[in-house]
């Protein structure tokens, strides 16, 4: 064998040596030929001696699986100043990594690797300049976005502060944080989307695992992270089709990591972004996917289920989404359902909307209800539409019925009953009307609940007039629900005293002359007659634009008007004539007045400062600050108060007596009411110690004057813009006009608005987010830190309102300050959370030695348990106009109220007596429909009303008020529908009340009382009309030894024709027979009937244990059934009173019931809320429904004689009226 | 043989990762599916600017080679990384594993790379094989049919390196 070259010798000997099968084999071959080598030889043998081993390619030579990982894994690359120490976790645009910086500072950071595919595809400079946008969000929520670029090697990255914590919901979860806790955290997360909406920056990928919880202080706070990241990949920097195949990629899961992670966009994702069009993607997205992640809180589950491995598309997935109901959070969680029942379900249900226009349109709209929800006021998510939910009884109620072969093809609203036929509701378009009429059903029947009257009004006043009026299964128009409300009915309403050609912008009362004084945005000033309709008594035409203000001089001799010219003008009140032209300088003049001693004239318009005038010279005096803030309404108290209230939401209260003081010394108080809301009217009190000020976001704050000045203490909100205020004379009443033209009267009895339930907070300022942004350009990144009261820097000294803090900063912290305008007010309560106001920038930020010293606008207002306020009755609501009240003012006495309104009409409310108290809740529990349903008699509590209802559903004309005293009960006569009866307790000189008969005529709605010839006994009841002349009446025994008396009245003879004596006095009227023959009642819990032709009394067995609820005579008054508290209908024989049958009955009592004409149906109504139909055949419930989740206590039902229409009434005063189809 | 420069290279790398990434629920992508897309995706590219490669093959066996490569000097510095941010790597659970760590296995690595070097300069011919049994994951008889050899001597071959280059990179480690 020829020698090898010594390199390759090495591996020919190895290859020789393998050949061997033995040791002693080797030995001997390498003894022989490398005898004479000895370098080879010790080369071989120590290869050899090791083992042989060829572990080290098997070992280090990857796998392709290995060879994977390795590629995905980054951990020690170095991107620019950065290296990659430990993935954190992966989303759809790149790996998240921890990363340590090591230049310019040595820190650590988070950095987001692009996929590799993805940053190749990103155009550098482009990416940058996204990223400069992103830099500019500076929230302390917000995870900070600090460099972002491409190195060389071809990684795109995106360096963010690096937050420690978990996440949100995970968070939650550990730490089994209650719904409170996590509402407040959720806040923080909304503070952050919205800064970042107004910077223009939509995340797009909001879902828990981007939202983290870290500690600052111990105090748990919200970082948002991710933020805009896929913004800066969808923008305009990718071609649309780049941007379909991210999308698609996204929602395909590819992009995932593993690791056991869930894949978590899409159901977090909103259902336009879900299309694959960037472009419907705008911040109302964001609000959807807020939504999905409050869901997820609240409910410790995903809104959807979505797994990648089931195989559906993403198609599939944005369908399955769009088109079924998601459940309620309240029906999700298991822990919670009681309290997320209500508000949050709405909340969650109106942010998820489907429809981008049906969501909060903006994130600050989703943190107002939240508030509003924490301090208990009522929410917006209530006044509109939570579809979702009308949905759901659309699914239950076909769950329910349509397992039983029966159905329903309906929601609350078109009850259909069909037995035999399963009417399925055919186009999308349907169940999208039904769903909205659904909506503002329910959102009127929560306005009920809220005391909110007005808002129930006009929402189910939408479905009144609507065209779009849903078809069942026949072609003609179903009208879903009628409603009713009380209160809009009572007959004294609004007349109309005057009408002039343009707008009113505003109004005075003259009270001494009676007068009213209105002018319009036509330069006109109208001098009319507070009561009497159309009398004017001067009218001028002013010539200064649009007149925006009215002022009535202290002697009532002068009346000035503010114009759109800049001009004030003074006009005498007695002849008209013009007295004095003010030229105020600002460009539109919006209010004037005088102070009450009238030496000073005051002035706001759209320029800055309130002005204050010398009288009678008319000399500029002084300015009242408004912080460079353009005015928009100002009010001179009595004393010399003066209040202003500005764009901004400030209110500032200053007094024209500390004018001569320096600035510092003046007093000026202000506050800011909320943050975000304009001022659209302030308003003293008479005496001066109450102060309203009415914002346009419908909140009417109302402040009290204290030792140490005035002081907010109770707030109310309106459905719209509170825009006119005027308090009684008394201070026991304040009147609100809304934008919408409603008008409302708040008593403010005693201890009401108490000072109680609101106080300043006595918190402290804890922490400051810090930025610097001197120099922005030069510096290599941006970075924030956080300055708190406990190590940057020492809360040196604050202002007991908070409005100026001084911040000593240390040492190593100072070098690194600079002069900005981003330091946030947050705010904590004394237990440490944030439960206070949005977060705040302060107005002006000064540098003092060794320190900071910020100032804020105004202090801080913080809102305690407003609860009660829930509760709180408004005394009377009027929708008077269609636009805008300009103006309110009392007259005669309290006993009147005037109003102007942008519709060009003045009006006139009368008071009733019986206002001065809070509204009883009223209870529907009498109610009779006839004449083909065109008038109808409700009973409510001690008040009576007559109706004329119209065909077209909404329309209706109150006729007659049958007043205060007790109508007992109301009879149709079912032979003669056109005549009505009823009882009515009278007080006659003697004292004693005696009861009258009165009779209707409802052709021509006159009211006639019945002659009753003198009887024996006190006329008690009027139970019944047998025919058209015959009544049957019910004497109660007038002493111990009589019996009562069941009489029956011929009223055309007026004479009794015969009589029972029966005993017992608790008597109870229950319904009579169609045919009039019998008329039943029920003494001492026994049920009896008198049948008029017999004269015979019959009666049913007593149930032991069981009360009578209700009863009704069959249609072929063969039988009647009663309703006992057992839960059983019994069903007896009219002719002897033998049981024909028995029914137990499911859910509550039955509270009353009634026939279907055929005498197979019967329908039934219960306090859980619950409408069923049951057949008396079958003995069997055929159909149940759930009429209004917040209106159970339903009290009556009754079919229309058509049976076309089923009329519910609950205690809540509310009247349903569902139509229904019986099967033919 | 030396690397591709950056561009090529880095578009390789993102295309594998791409792939492997879209793949590794299955965890189905064999050496062969991953070559031929990169080969359908990178030809064009490839055959302007890569001609001294001999075969896409090839390059595909570099892009692996430095995968890995890359990959153990990530750790190297990793380890640095975290000791120069004050973080304990003891706290990384990866750095203690058995067999000497995840440290030393990276450092072992870049051995075998330097190894590899001298190895493709001097035996050409076992450098195939070892191509093609280790990178590849060829089977014997796969790698006999690839060189036209007999399947002994490639058993004998791959043996004879794999023990060639552990003493290569024991030697080197005791450097």
């Amino acid at each position: 064998m020829p020698l090898p070259t010594p390199k390759r010798s090495v591996l020919v000997v190895l290859e020789t040596l393998l050949g061997f099968e033995s040791q002693e084999e080797r030995e001997a071959w390498i003894r022989e030929n490398l005898h004479d080598l000895p370098d080879l030889e010790r080369e071989i043998r120590n290869l050899l001696s090791e083992g042989g081993s060829t572990g080290v390619l098997d070992d280090l030579v990857p796998t392709m699986e290995q060879l994977g990982e390795y590629l995905r894994d980054l951990r020690g690359e170095e991107i620019g100043p950065y290296v990659l120490l430990e993935l954190l976790g992966g989303g759809g645009m790149g790996d998240v990594y921890l990363a340590h910086q090591h230049s310019p500072i040595k820190r650590l950071v988070a950095v987001k690797v692009l996929h590799g595919d993805l940053g190749e595809q990103v155009e550098i400079k482009r990416f940058q300049r996204e990223q400069q946008v992103l830099a500019r969000l500076q929230h302390p929520n917000i995870a900070h976005i600090y460099d972002a670029g491409k190195v060389e090697s071809g990684y795109s990255f995106i360096a963010m502060e690096y937050v420690e914590g978990l996440q949100f919901h995970e968070y939650c979860q550990q730490n089994a944080l209650p719904i409170e806790e996590r509402l407040e955290l959720f806040l923080q997360c909304c503070w952050a989307i919205e800064h970042a909406h107004q910077k223009g920056i939509i995340h797009r990928d909001i879902k828990p695992s981007n939202v983290l919880v870290t500690k600052v202080n111990q105090v748990a706070s919200i970082k948002v992270i991710d933020f805009g990241i896929a913004k800066a990949h969808w923008s305009d920097s990718y071609s649309e089709e780049t941007v379909r195949i991210l999308c698609e990629r996204e929602l395909r899961g590819e992009c995932l990591t593993e690791g056991g992670r869930s894949p978590g966009t899409p159901p977090f994702m909103s259902p336009e972004q879900g299309s694959l069009d960037p472009h419907l993607v705008d911040t109302r997205s964001d609000v959807y996917s807020l939504g999905a992640l409050l869901y997820t809180l609240l409910t410790d589950s995903e809104p959807y289920h979505w797994e990648t491995r089931d195989g559906k598309s993403v198609e599939e997935f944005i369908k399955t989404v769009t088109t079924t109901s998601l459940e309620l959070p309240s029906e999700r969680s298991v822990a919670w359902a009681s309290q997320l029942r209500g508000d949050l379900d709405a909340i969650v249900s109106k942010a998820m909307a489907i429809d981008p226009q049906g969501r909060y349109q903006s994130v600050s709209e989703l943190i107002e209800d939240l508030k509003c929800y924490q301090e208990h006021l009522p929410i917006r998510a209530l006044m509109a539409s939570p579809w979702r939910r009308t949905m759901k009884f659309v699914r239950r109620n076909r769950i329910a019925l349509g397992a039983g072969g029966l159905a329903i093809s309906s929601l609350l609203i078109a009850l259909i009953f069909s037995i035999y036929h399963w009417m399925r509701a055919r186009e999308s378009e349907q169940i999208a009307t039904q769903s909205r009429v659904g909506s503002d059903l329910l959102a009127g029947s929560l306005g009920f609940r809220q005391g909110n009257y007005l808002l129930a009004r006009d929402q189910l006043a939408k479905n009144a007039n609507d065209s779009l009026v849903w078809t069942g299964v026949g072609k003609e128009p179903v009208h879903r629900l009628d409603w009713r409300m009380l209160q809009s009915l009572q007959p004294s309403s609004s007349q109309l005293v005057g009408k002039m050609d343009g707008k009113i912008y505003f109004g005075l009362s003259i009270p001494e002359r009676g007068e009213l004084v209105a002018a319009d945005n036509r330069s006109r000033i109208l001098f009319l007659d507070a009561v009497s309709p159309g009398v004017r008594r001067l009218e001028i035409s002013a010539e200064q634009g649009d007149i925006n203000g009215l002022a009535l001089s202290p002697d009532h001799r002068l009346v000035a008007s503010a114009g759109d010219d800049g001009s004030v003008k003074f006009w005498d009140v007695e002849t008209g004539r013009l007295q004095r032209t003010l030229a105020v300088g600002s460009e539109h003049v919006f209010q004037c007045k005088w102070s009450a001693d009238g030496k000073f004239f005051c002035t706001a318009g759209d320029g800055p400062d309130l002005l204050v005038w010398s009288v009678p010279e008319y000399e500029l005096i002084h300015k009242f600050p408004s912080g460079g803030v353009d005015l928009e309404c100002m009010d001179v108290g009595p004393q010399g108060q003066v209040v202003y209230g500005a764009a901004s939401g400030v209110v500032r209260i200053g007094s024209l007596d500390a004018m001569e003081q320096p600035p510092e010394e003046m007093g000026l108080t202000s506050f800011r009411v909320l943050t975000v809301n304009r001022c659209s009217t302030v308003c003293f009190s008479p005496s001066g110690n109450l102060l309203g000020v009415g914002l346009d976001n419908g909140f009417l704050v109302l402040l009290r004057r204290g030792a140490e000045g005035y002081r907010p203490v109770e707030r109310v909100r309106f459905p719209t813009d509170v825009t006119a205020l005027a308090f009684g004379n008394e201070e026991t009443s304040l009147a609100i006009g809304e934008k919408s033209g409603a008008l409302h009267v708040l008593p403010l009895t005693a201890g009401w608005p108490s000072t109680s339930r609101l106080s300043f907070q006595s918190s402290y300022v804890k922490e400051f987010s810090k930025q610097i942004s001197k120099n922005r350009e030069e510096l290599p990144s941006l970075w924030d830190y956080v300055v708190d009261a406990t190590s940057g820097a020492t809360r040196e000294s604050v202002s007991p309102e908070l409005d100026r803090v001084e911040l000593k900063l240390s040492d190593s912290s100072l070098p690194q300050l600079y002069l900005s305008d981003t330091y946030l007010r947050q705010w904590y309560d004394e237990d440490g959370n944030t439960r206070a106001d949005w977060g705040e920038f302060p107005e002006s930020v000064q540098l003092i030695e060794g320190g900071v010293v910020l100032h804020f606008s105004s202090p801080f207002v913080a809102w305690k348990d407003s609860k009660v306020l829930r509760e709180k009755q408004i005394l009377r609501s009027w929708k008077p106009h269609e636009k805008r009240i300009s103006g309110v003012f009392w007259g005669e006495g309290g006993r009147s109220l005037n109003t102007v309104s942008e519709d060009s009409s003045i009006r006139r409310q009368e008071l009733r007596v019986s206002d001065s108290g809070l509204v009883k809740q009223s209870n529907v529990d009498r109610f009779l429909a006839m004449q083909n349903q065109k008038v109808m008699i409700i009973g409510a509590s001690d008040e009576n009303y007559l109706l004329r209802m119209s065909d077209s559903p909404g329309t209706r004309e109150s006729i007659h008020d049958f007043g205060v005293g007790k109508l007992a009960l109301l009879f149709r006569d079912p032979m003669h529908p056109e005549l009505v009866y009823g009882i009515q307790n009278r007080f006659r000189t003697t004292m004693e009340v005696e009861n009258v008969i009165l009779r209707m005529d409802c052709e021509n709605y006159e009211v006639q009382e019945v002659d009753i010839p003198k009887q024996q006994g006190i006329l008690k009841h009027c139970m019944g009309v047998l025919d058209r002349d015959r009544l049957l009446l019910y004497y109660g025994a007038s002493s111990a030894s009589e019996l009562a008396s069941i009489c029956c009245l011929d009223m055309a003879q007026k004479r009794f024709e015969w009589q029972i004596e029966i005993s017992g006095e608790k008597i109870y009227n229950k319904p009579g027979s169609d045919c009039g023959r019998y008329v039943s009642f029920v003494i001492e819990n026994v049920l009896y009937w008198v049948d008029a032709e017999k004269r015979t009394l019959t009666q049913a067995a007593a149930v032991e244990g069981a009360t009578l609820e209700a009863c009704a005579f069959s249609p072929d008054s063969q039988f009647i059934v009663a309703s006992w508290s057992d839960q059983t209908l019994r069903c007896y024989r009219v002719v002897d009173g033998e049981l024909a049958w028995g029914m137990n009955v499911s859910g509550q009592v039955v509270r009353d019931l009634d026939w279907s004409k055929d005498g197979r149906i019967l329908v039934t109504v219960s306090w859980d809320g619950m409408v069923r139909t049951y057949d008396t055949q079958l003995q069997q419930i055929t159909t149940e429904l759930l009429l209004f989740e917040s209106d159970k206590e339903l009290n009556f039902v009754s079919l229309s004689p058509e049976e076309d229409w089923l009329y519910v009434g609950s205690r809540k005063a509310n009247l349903y009226r569902i139509p229904c189809k019986w099967p033919r | 043989m030396g690397f591709p420069s950056g561009g090529l290279y880095g578009e390789l790398r993102a295309l594998a990762y791409a792939l492997m990434r879209r793949e590794n629920r299955r965890h189905t992508l064999s050496p062969t599916d991953l070559f031929h897309e990169a080969y359908v995706r990178l030809r064009p590219r490839i055959e302007d600017s890569f001609e001294e490669l001999r075969s896409t093959k090839a390059l595909f066996i570099v892009t692996m080679r430095r995968i890995l490569i890359d990959h153990a000097r990530r750790r190297i510095s990793r380890e640095k990384a975290l000791r120069v941010a004050g973080l304990d790597p003891q706290m990384f659970s990866d750095f203690l594993d058995t067999n000497g760590g995840e440290l030393r296995k990276a450092k072992r690595i870049l051995l075998l790379e330097e190894a590899l070097e001298t190895f493709y300069t001097s035996f050409p011919d076992h450098a195939e094989v070892v191509e093609k049994r280790f990178f590849q994951r060829m089977t014997i008889p796969q790698c006999a049919i690839a060189l036209g050899i007999s399947e002994a001597t490639v058993q004998r071959r791959s043996e004879a390196s794999a023990i060639w280059l552990s003493g290569k990179v024991r030697e080197l480690e005791q450097r």
